[in-house]
This record gives structure tokens, C-alpha cells and sequence, in this order.
């Protein structure tokens, strides 16, 4: 059941895997962190508003500019992805086409909803549009995460000889509803950690309000990130069995990135309980992307020995790479340029 | 093969990607001319100072803003997913190849993103110039996304040098990229002049809403016509295969085709109709109207892109059906054991339909919807059965190009057939039904052997004449079989007379009016270009006459002859009776019977729907007719079923030359065309390659259970077909058409490309022939009149001309003709069907009371009136036990 690997022409890699892998690791993790502010900060908006729907406001202003970025952050991982594992990312959207394909519509809907609610987040009427975005932005995770745990299993792939209509659904795999609770978790945590960040200068400033989000949004994190480490062991446990073997002692690598993960996010909640938002803010980021290298290793440890992108054949050509470091640097300057014009008009009080 | 597939009905036939990458499209093109539309209308704004049109710049940015943000770039997203679910391997190769593009592109989207935000932002909070720069940059960085992924769709249609190079930059800058970017930035403006419309209709203030109408005019009415013209120049660059496809070959391009330039003329008048002073609300009406025509435009040069492609994903690389050739290969071989995905691996009697429908997914869903808006293939497939299907699967890829081979065993081959017939139309398998035939009772006269001064032998020239008999529609052959006559004055050197006898013929009752139920009468001014009288066959004949003596023969060419007797039913053997008499006396010198068998039975509907016509068993029925005017039409370019439909049907041989007895019409020229026999055998060769006998059944009245059983002879009943001596299907078509590739026709070598020779080992090894005048000779097998080997094969052998043709020669003396004897072609004695013995074997029954050769069993009295002895004089070997 492991599609081979093809020698056709175009499937070859245009530049060493690891390249890939690199970019992979670095942008997935950057998705991931506007991910867990884009659906934790709309449940946090959702379930604690705050005094005088503070929280809401302003978590909820930025949720939506937050989405965009959540999803045009989700593009080079996915392409990343496709490059190094299209072959099983590719099967297991077809075993849940109707799923996958439905993501981008859940998405656009939790996105103009949370356009709709923007300047309404101050009256409570806008909890209904709030509360349906959460639900979408909840169903796009549940689908993510379906397909992500179908994508290395390939003995899962058997359903679809029952179901080939594309709606095979990986519930039964042990790894589900840990893993699925694990991204939840910490898309609470995340959020309630940006919520702290966006109002740490009113707070400093001795705004009372400000306060409020500060300590709402410390609350959510440390309570948050609590929780996860036992749903982290869940998870953990969950996942076959030499694969978890691998990050208790089996596996070097895995076992001290997984270690270099949790004490980042021990740190970050030994600073969220002293209140130090700064310094929690980046160790939680850190861990963020110590935890993306895990959950690549996972990848990389369940489809061994039968996969593995290393063994992918290269025809490089470094031509393009270069072109895409270019574009990257010069959007990057007009961006930077751009939002600096914006801060800095803000700044002057326009 | 190595993906699942995503097993859709309704909604297969790639409705999501059209749906979704449509409207994606219009979209991701408003939001770079709209783009610009936002800086020059914020200059213009500036520039005069006005107020209340940057506050509708305001407010159009915020639609932007939402617009190409939330829709166009979630759409973008669900593109990759759809592609993705439904073409894996190809999005595979399109994601390695051109990774660093998509990349690229990114960083572009990206950065358009942060610009946008910033823009709409702040509006009322950078100055003017860093807004405007802003602006410029958000424009800049979306083109450049534009350019980007137009290298990458542009490699799909065109990948130019990179499958030989591999290159990055050879598929990227291929041969459609530059044209492309110039359309679709064309593209872009025109949309954005678009949107102008639908937003500056809110405009309160009068002159700033005409004010930005008539820009936005400007913008529609300048992008028209270079849209246009890049179209041509697009169409111009393409590889000449794929613009003949664009151009001629593809019937599902054409209405786009036509609507491209229709729909940027309406566009350009509908706008300046907006910059006019309409009132408000019917400009509204046309604004929608006007995006509703833009979203138009984009899905039709969307449509004839993706059409052009067909039948590849990515040209020459990947079909549509995300199967690569070299993954394929060997075509014919079992394809279901080679799909990781398939259940079920290997055809059963109890699993065909299931194992079809694992085919159907496999290779047809990709583009063929099961009762959904996208190709469904009931529309395509509802008027045919299971072997109409197969015929087509078989044929499918080969001619015509714009779907991929089937894939698969000849098993597969009909499972999958059987699925669609059955599975999908709700058809129930065929069912054998054989004609009801019953002998045929002749009154053959007396013979008295031995006072009989005279002996009449007749015969008909082509053993039968097939016709489509829906001459309403149109016509293959006239209404007209020829008998031929020797009479034999008896003696010990027996003397064939001609001199002073005439020979009258007479249809049997109810065969005088042929013209009762054939339409032949009816349209003969538009079929063989003159008016006939009714059932007066074109050679002048009518069903009673006399014969034209002529070289110790009498014949009649052309009597007009049918299988409908007058009261009802069909009798393809008619059965004349023929009178000699003394041409001075009048006394009655001698009486025979002969057949003029005729057959209408073609099983056209087998591939091109409708039925018989006549009692279940016989005709071209009109709607089959009108299946096949629709094909030669839709193929050729022609208009047959118009002219049909207004009463003018045509006969294939006005423009195919056709060497038959039975053309009755000659076309102008006749080398500008492939001759009748080898445009049809070699047109449906491709269908009905790998078949034997059964196939010539398809066509030709030969079927051993039809209304006509027309192959009936000797041969048959030992068990030599049609094939061994004209070839199988390929075969026969190649050497015919490579008879007509000498003569210079250019249309032979497009249908012998397809065609391998199942009796030699290439196509240079087959002889080529000319139709009726070169058919296989006799003697090939019958080396010296023996009895050839049990696998003799007579293929590959001519005869040099007509004059060669067995219908044509006579014995060695010179004076009765081969088949006076042995019987007509296709029906040599003893001849047998269901029609019984008398009937097929007159002479013989007549004159010997047994069916046989004349003169066999060392029957010589019949025409000798002593014992003969010694000598093969008609022809060597005539002793024979």
C-alpha cells in the first residue's frame, strides 16, 4: 500500500530535501502560532468576552487580519509538504475529499463572519457570528487533523474499498482525539498568550481594563498549557508504539527535541504563572517550534522504514531557489516598509 | 494507479474545478486590475480634489479588500485542495517541478496581503503619496503573482522544451506564456472596470458616479480588443496539433469559441451604454449583467484552455484521468491488477459490473459526470448498448485524440462497457433475437433432361446488394441488383445462344412496386442528381423487362429490386422469373428462376443508437440515420443532417467515388475524397479492430441469425468467413486504404495511423487494393482448381482488375460465365440458410435436383446431351471425385 517511488519526469526534487524539510519546519511553525491565535483568540472572544466585552474587542479586531495570515501562512508548509510527501498527503485527501475539499468553504465562512463581527464585538448580538465562526474554525481542525493522521497511515487507507465516496473519517486511529485536543489545547494557550501580549502596554500604562485582558489572557495560557501536558502524554502514549518508544530513550533526536519542546513550554508557564508576558511569549514561540520538529519526527518515524524523503530522487536546479529567496526578500522589504509607514503614522497619533 | 479516486457521480467530470477555479479566476484577476484601478482612480481623485470620490475609493477598497482577500484567497487554497483530491499524480508533478515558482508566487501573495491591509487601513492615515505607493506596490506584487502562476498554467497546455530539458525556465517561459500574461492582464483591467461599474453606481454624488462610469468604460472598452487580439496571438503560438484541435477538430470548443469574441463585443457595448445617462436602475441591472458576462468571458477562455489541453493534464505527460502513458503501458494489458486502489482485480461473469464500475472511476469520472451538469455520460452513452460502449472504448484515443486509450484488457474492455450500459443507463444485456426465417418455397419449372432443347441459367452478379434503405436520410447504394442469364442450347457440343432469343425477366408478385416502401423515388433528385419515375431504377430498368444480350450473355444491370414486399414483411430473396423465347416466334424457348437477393440489414444502431427500421430486423431506422449525419457532420464539418432534415438527403457515393454496380451516382471529383469502402471500413476499423468475423456482421448482412443471412455459401458451412480471404477488419481497411494513401488522398493516412495488420507483420506488407474492382482471387486458394488447404487464406491476393473478378470471368472456353455454375458470389453452391435449399441453389435444384456446382457428380447431361469423357475442358481439374 506505499506508492512508490516514481522515476517520471517532474517528480523528482529540484533541490535537496532537507531544504525543503528546513522550510517546512520554519513556516509550519509560523502557521501554527497565527493558527492558535486565529481559533483560540475567537473562543476566548466567544467564552470569556471579558468586562465590557474587552477581551472580545480586542482579540476580536484582529481575528480576522489574523485568519489571513493564518492561511496565507498555510500555503508554503502544505507546498512543503506536497513536495516531501504529496504521494501520502494526496491519498488521504481523496479518502476524505468531501472533507478536504470543504476546509477552504469552512474557512471563507469562520473569515467573513469574523469580518461581519469586527465592528460589531462591543454588543453581545455579535456572539452568534462569533460562536459560528468558532464552530467553523473547530470543524477546519477537525478536518486537519483527520487528514493529517490518515496521511501516515497508510493501513488506515483500507477503508476507502468500503467508502470511496471521500468521506472516510480516521476516528477510530488512537491518535485522533489526543492529538486533535493537543492542537485545541494550545490554540487556547497561544491565544490567551497574544491576549496578554496585544494588552500589555495598556496594562503597563495602568489600565484597568488592560489589565483585565492581561490576567484573562495569562489565565488562559497557564491554564491552558497545565492541561496540555497531560494531553501531551495522552498524545504521546497514543501514538504507536515505536514511534512513542522513539521519543522516550529509543530515538536520540526525538527524544531530546521532544525534551527541548516541553521544558520550552515548562519555562513558558513558569513565566505565565510570574506574569512575565515577554519572556513566556518566547518561550512559548520556542516551543511552538520545538514542537513542529517533533511532529515532524513523528511523521518521519511512522512511515519509516518504508518511506523516507531522503531517499526522493534530485535533479537540482538552484536557478529557481534563488529566484524564490529574491521575491521572498523584496516582498518581504515592501511589506516591512509598508507596515513601518502604518506604525509609524500610528505612532505620530494620526 | 497509485492514487485512490475520488468516487463522485453527479459531481465527477471535474465540476468541482470548474466551478471552483472559474470563479476563483475572475476574482484573482479583479484583484490585480483592480489593483491598479485603485491607485488611478485614487490620482485622479487626488488630483481634482474630490472628496466624495475618495470616499467611494474608500469604501470599493473595503469591498476589495474583502472580495479578493476572503474569496480569492480561500478560493486559491481550494484550488490546491480540489486539484489535489482530483489529480494527484499531476498536481504532484506540478507541485516538485515548479516548487520554487509556487514559492515565488507566495512570497508575492504575501506580501500583496500586508500591502492591502496597510492600504485599506490606512486610508485616512498615510499621506497621500506613501498611500499611493502603497497602492502601486499591492498592484505591482499582485501582477507579479499573476505572472508567476501563469508560467506554471501555461507549462500544463504548452510545456514547450522541458520534457526533453527538464528545465525550470523551459517549462516556465514556454511557448503560450508570454500571450497569456498579456491577455490576462488585459483580463485583469477589463474586470476591474467591471467592478468600477457595480460600485460606482452607489456613488451619490452625480458627477463623481460619471465621473468613475466613464472611467471604468474606458478601462473595458481599452482591455477589449487586446483581449481579442492576444486570443489570436495566444491561438497562433500554440503547437500546430493543438491549434488544429482549437481551431476544426474539437466540437466543444467551437461555442466557446464563438462566445470569446461575442462576449468582449457585448461587454464593450453594454459598457458604453453605462457611461451614457441610462436611468440609474436599469444601469444597475446592466452593471450585474455586465459582471454576470465578465464572469462569462473568463469561464470561456478558461474552457477552451482547459478543452485544448484534452487529453492531457499536462501535455504529453499526464491524462486527464492522472495516468501516465509510461504507466500505462502496455495499453492492453489487464489494467486492474496494476491499480493499487482497485477491489476488485480480475473481471468475473459475477463481478463485471462491479469491476466496470472500478473502471468507470478510474478512467472515465474524471471527466464524465454520472447525471451531473459536467459531461455526463448518460447523454453520450443512453442511445447504445454494451457493444455500442465497447466500440467506442475500443476506438477511443485513436482518431480522435481529445480522450485518452482505454486502458485495460478486452474483459476490462467489456465490463466496463457492460457497467455503463447497464450499470448507469439501466439497459438490460442484450439478448440474442433471431429473425424468423422460414424456407422459402420456389416453383422451380420443369427440366426434362432429356428432351429439353434449351437450358436458362440465371444468376445475380453480386450474390446480394446491401443498402441502408433510409434513403429519406441518406444512401449508400441504389435500389438495384443485376441478373444475368446464359441460355444453352443442349447438344453433344452444346452452343450458348443469343442470337434471335430474347430473355424477359418478372418480379414476383408484390416485388413490382419497390417504391411503395422505399423512399429512394422519393429524394433520387438530391440522391443520384435526376428525377426517376417510381420504380424505375436508374439504369432505366423497372421490375419487368428484358434483358440486353450481349456477349453470350443477357443481363439486366440495375433492376430495382427491395427486401419489402409490397403487402408487408421482408423477403430479401426475391425470386424473378426469367423467359427466354424465340425472338421471331414468340414460342417460349426456356423458363428459370433467379434470385435478386437485396439486404437492408446494417446494425448501425449498434454504435449509433435508434433500431432497426422494419419489423425489428432490417433498415437504417431515421434516428439512427440522423446518429450517423450527426457524427459525419460533427467530424467532417459537413451539413447532412440539415440537408436530410429539409428533404435532401445525399448518397455517400455522390462524394465518396464508389466502383459498386449499385452507385447509381458519381461525385465531381473523385480523387478528393477517400472511396466509399475505404472511408467506411477505415473509419470503423479503429472501433472494430481485434474482432473476427462477427465484426463484418456489424454492417454487412452476413449475421448466421439476421433477416438476411447473406453469407451463405459453401465456405460458410465449412467454416470459412468473411475473414480469410478479405482480412480482418484492420486488414481490409489498410489495404484499401492504402490504395487510396497511393492515389494521393491525404485523409488514408489519418485512419491508417491507428491500424496494426493482424495478417502480415507491418503495414508496408499489406496489398493494397482498389474497392470492387480488386477483391480476393479464387485461385489464391484453389491453386488449379484443387481444394485448398483447411487454413488456406485467399488475403493479400488481388485480382488485377474487374475484368479478374470472379462475378466477371468465365470458364475456359469462353462461354458461360464461373458463377452461372458455382452460383453468385457469397452464395457459390451448395449455398444454405434459413431460407432453405431451393431458393439459394435454383440452377442446380432446376436442372439436377440436387444442390451442387452445375454439371457436378459427373452430371454433364445437363447441358451435354451425351456422356463426356476425359478433358477438363471448362477448367482444369472438373474430374475430380
Amino acid at each position: 500500500m506505499h506508492p512508490p517511488v516514481s522515476p517520471a519526469p517532474g517528480l523528482a526534487l529540484p533541490s535537496p530535501w532537507g531544504i525543503f524539510e528546513v522550510l517546512l519546519l520554519v513556516t509550519f511553525a509560523a502557521h501554527l502560532l497565527a493558527v492558535n491565535v486565529a481559533l483560540g483568540g475567537t473562543l476566548i472572544a466567544l467564552l470569556t468576552p471579558g468586562r465590557d466585552r474587552g477581551a472580545a474587542l480586542s482579540l476580536g479586531g484582529k481575528l480576522p487580519t489574523t485568519v489571513a495570515i493564518a492561511v496565507n501562512l498555510a500555503i508554503p508548509p502544505l507546498l512543503f509538504a506536497s513536495v516531501l510527501y504529496g504521494q501520502y498527503l494526496y491519498s488521504a485527501a481523496v479518502l476524505t475529499a468531501a472533507t478536504w475539499l470543504s476546509l477552504f468553504m469552512v474557512v471563507m465562512i469562520a473569515y467573513a463572519l469574523l469580518y461581519y463581527a469586527q465592528p460589531r464585538l462591543a454588543l453581545a448580538a455579535s456572539r452568534p457570528a462569533v460562536l459560528a465562526a468558532a464552530c467553523l474554525l473547530l470543524a477546519a481542525s477537525l478536518i486537519l487533523v483527520n487528514v493529517s493522521t490518515l496521511a501516515v497511515r497508510p493501513a488506515a487507507w483500507m477503508a476507502y474499498f468500503d467508502n470511496p465516496g471521500g468521506t472516510v473519517l480516521n476516528f477510530a486511529d488512537a491518535t485522533f482525539l489526543p492529538r486533535w485536543l493537543h492542537f485545541v489545547t494550545a490554540s487556547l494557550a497561544v491565544a490567551g498568550l497574544f491576549l496578554a501580549v496585544i494588552s500589555r502596554k495598556a496594562a503597563a500604562a495602568g489600565d484597568a481594563a488592560g489589565l483585565a485582558r492581561k490576567r484573562l489572557g495569562l489565565a488562559w495560557f497557564t491554564r491552558a498549557t497545565m492541561v496540555q501536558f497531560l494531553v501531551g502524554l495522552w498524545f504521546l502514549f497514543s501514538l504507536p508504539r515505536e514511534v512513542h518508544f522513539a521519543f522516550l530513550g529509543g530515538d536520540g533526536l526525538a527524544t531530546a527535541a521532544l525534551l527541548v519542546g516541553v521544558l520550552l513550554a515548562g519555562a513558558a508557564l513558569v513565566q505565565g504563572v510570574q506574569g512575565r508576558v515577554g519572556p513566556a511569549a518566547w518561550f512559548a514561540v520556542a516551543s511552538v517550534a520545538a514542537m513542529v520538529a517533533v511532529r515532524e519526527l513523528v511523521r518521519l518515524l511512522t512511515l519509516a522504514p518504508a518511506y523516507s524523503p531522503a531517499a526522493l530522487p534530485t535533479l537540482p536546479q538552484y536557478g529557481p531557489f534563488f529566484m524564490f529567496l529574491a521575491a521572498f526578500a523584496g516582498s518581504a522589504a515592501v511589506a516591512v516598509w509598508a507596515v513601518g509607514c502604518f506604525r509609524r503614522r500610528a505612532g505620530r497619533g494620526a | 494507479m497509485e492514487y485512490p479516486v475520488w468516487q463522485l457521480s453527479a459531481f465527477g467530470g471535474g465540476f468541482w474545478i470548474v466551478v471552483i477555479a472559474v470563479l476563483h479566476v475572475y476574482v484573482a484577476h479583479f484583484a490585480v486590475g483592480g489593483g491598479l484601478f485603485l491607485i488611478m482612480t485614487e490620482r485622479r481623485a487626488r488630483k481634482l480634489g474630490s472628496a466624495p470620490m475618495l470616499d467611494y475609493l474608500h469604501r470599493h477598497a473595503r469591498f476589495f479588500l474583502l472580495l479578493t482577500m476572503v474569496f480569492g484567497a480561500l478560493s486559491g487554497v481550494g484550488i490546491w485542495l480540489t486539484i489535489s483530491v482530483l489529480s494527484p499524480q499531476a498536481t504532484l508533478m506540478l507541485v516538485r517541478t515548479f516548487v520554487w515558482g509556487w514559492a515565488t508566487e507566495w512570497t508575492f501573495f504575501a506580501g500583496e496581503i500586508a500591502v492591502l491591509l496597510v492600504y485599506y487601513y490606512g486610508f485616512d492615515r498615510l499621506d497621500a503619496k506613501t498611500h499611493l505607493r502603497v497602492g502601486f506596490f499591492y498592484f505591482l506584487l499582485a501582477f507579479l503573482s499573476l505572472f508567476t502562476v501563469n508560467g506554471i498554467i501555461g507549462f500544463m497546455l504548452t510545456p514547450g522544451e522541458w520534457p526533453t530539458t527538464l528545465n525550470f525556465w523551459d517549462g516556465f517561459f514556454n511557448p503560450t506564456f508570454w500571450p497569456s500574461v498579456v491577455l490576462r492582464l488585459a483580463l485583469a483591467l477589463l474586470l476591474a472596470g467591471l467592478f468600477g461599474f457595480a460600485t460606482a453606481l452607489g456613488i451619490p454624488d452625480e458627477k463623481t458616479r460619471e465621473d468613475v462610469l466613464r472611467a471604468s468604460c474606458r478601462w473595458v472598452v481599452a482591455a477589449a480588443p487586446v483581449l481579442l487580439l492576444s486570443g489570436f496571438w495566444y491561438v497562433g503560438v500554440l503547437p500546430p496539433g493543438v491549434r488544429e484541435f482549437v481551431l476544426r477538430r474539437s466540437s466543444e470548443i467551437a461555442s466557446y469559441r464563438l462566445a470569446y469574441p461575442v462576449l468582449l463585443v457585448l461587454l464593450a457595448a453594454g459598457s458604453l451604454a453605462l457611461a451614457t445617462h441610462l436611468p440609474l436602475r436599469l444601469r444597475r441591472i446592466l452593471a450585474v449583467a455586465l459582471l454576470v458576462l465578465g464572469l462569462g468571458l473568463v469561464g470561456a477562455f478558461e474552457t477552451i484552455r482547459e478543452a485544448a489541453r484534452k487529453p492531457w493534464l499536462v501535455h504529453g505527460q499526464i491524462w486527464s484521468t492522472d495516468i501516465r502513458p509510461s504507466q500505462a503501458a502496455p495499453y492492453d494489458a489487464p489494467f486492474l491488477p496494476r491499480a493499487r486502489f482497485a477491489k476488485v482485480k480480475q473481471v468475473t461473469p459475477q463481478n463485471r459490473l462491479e469491476a466496470g464500475r472500478e473502471l468507470y472511476a478510474m478512467q472515465c469520472l474524471a471527466c464524465h459526470s454520472v447525471g451531473g451538469p459536467f459531461k455526463d455520460i448518460r447523454a453520450y452513452t443512453a442511445h447504445i448498448g454494451a457493444a455500442g460502449v465497447e466500440a467506442y472504448l475500443t476506438g477511443q484515443g485513436k482518431l480522435f485524440t481529445q480522450m485518452p486509450p482505454f486502458l485495460g484488457s478486452p474483459e476490462e474492455r467489456a465490463a466496463l462497457a457492460a457497467y455503463v450500459s447497464e450499470g448507469i443507463n439501466g439497459k438490460k444485456p442484450a439478448v440474442p433475437k433471431p429473425a424468423e426465417v422460414l424456407p422459402a418455397e420456389v416453383a422451380l419449372p420443369p427440366f426434362d433432361a432429356a428432351a429439353a432443347p434449351y437450358l436458362l441459367i440465371g444468376f445475380n452478379s453480386l450474390g446480394v446488394v446491401a443498402m441502408a434503405g433510409c434513403d429519406g436520410s441518406f444512401s449508400l447504394a441504389v435500389p438495384g441488383n443485376t441478373l444475368q442469364a446464359v441460355l444453352v442450347k443442349r447438344d453433344v457440343m452444346p452452343e450458348v445462344v443469343t442470337k434471335d432469343v430474347t430473355v424477359a425477366y418478372e418480379a414476383p408478385d408484390g416485388f413490382k412496386h419497390p417504391s411503395k416502401r422505399l423512399d429512394f423515388w422519393k429524394h433520387a433528385a438530391t440522391l443520384v442528381g435526376k428525377r426517376l419515375d417510381p420504380d424505375v431504377s436508374t439504369t432505366g430498368l423497372a421490375p419487368d423487362g428484358v434483358m440486353t444480350a450481349g456477349d453470350k450473355l443477357y443481363s439486366a444491370a440495375g433492376i430495382p429490386v427491395s427486401p419489402y414486399p409490397d403487402a408487408g414483411g421482408v423477403n430479401p430473396y426475391p425470386v424473378f422469373t426469367l423467359t427466354a423465347k424465340d425472338a421471331a416466334s414468340g414460342e417460349t424457348l426456356a423458363v428459370t428462376k433467379a434470385v435478386a437477393p437485396v439486404a437492408t440489414e446494417m446494425r448501425c444502431f449498434t454504435c449509433h443508437g435508434g433500431g432497426f427500421a422494419v419489423d425489428g430486423e432490417t433498415g437504417v431506422s431515421a434516428d439512427t440515420a440522423k446518429g450517423i449525419l450527426a457524427v459525419h457532420d460533427k467530424r467532417n464539418g459537413t451539413d447532412l443532417a440539415e440537408r436530410a432534415k429539409a428533404g435532401g438527403p445525399v448518397a455517400c457515393q455522390g462524394c465518396h467515388e464508389s466502383d459498386s454496380p449499385n452507385a447509381g451516382v458519381a461525385p465531381k471529383d473523385p480523387k478528393a475524397l477517400l472511396s466509399l469502402s475505404a472511408a467506411v471500413h477505415g473509419f470503423h476499423a479503429s472501433y472494430l479492430s481485434g474482432g473476427d468475423a462477427r465484426a463484418c456482421g456489424n454492417c454487412h448482412p452476413t449475421a448466421p441469425d439476421g433477416v438476411t443471412q447473406a453469407q451463405r455459401d459453401n465456405h460458410s458451412a465449412a467454416g470459412i468467413g468473411c475473414v480469410r480471404c478479405h482480412g480482418y477488419m484492420e486488414d481490409h481497411a489498410l489495404s484499401l486504404l492504402a490504395h487510396e494513401k497511393a492515389a494521393g488522398k491525404k485523409a488514408a493516412a489519418w485512419l491508417m495511423a491507428p491500424l496494426s495488420p493482424r495478417a502480415a507483420a507491418s503495414v508496408a506488407e499489406i496489398r493494397p487494393r482498389a474497392a470492387w474492382t480488386q477483391e480476393p482471387d479464387c485461385l489464391t486458394c484453389h491453386k488449379d482448381f484443387t481444394r485448398p488447404a483447411q487454413d488456406a487464406s485467399a488475403f493479400g491476393v488481388w485480382t488485377k482488375d474487374a475484368a479478374g473478378l470472379f462475378r466477371n470471368r468465365k470458364e475456359d472456353t469462353g462461354n458461360i460465365p464461373c458463377a452461372a455454375c458455382h452460383g453468385s458470389p457469397h452464395a457459390t453452391f451448395v449455398a444454405a440458410n434459413g431460407y432453405g435449399l431451393d431458393v439459394n441453389n435454383i440452377p442446380s435444384m432446376q436442372y439436377m435436383g440436387f444442390p451442387g456446382v452445375l454439371g457436378s457428380a459427373k452430371r454433364c447431361d445437363v447441358c451435354h446431351t451425351v456422356e463426356m469423357q476425359g478433358g477438363d475442358v471448362h477448367h482444369p481439374n472438373m474430374e475430380r471425385e
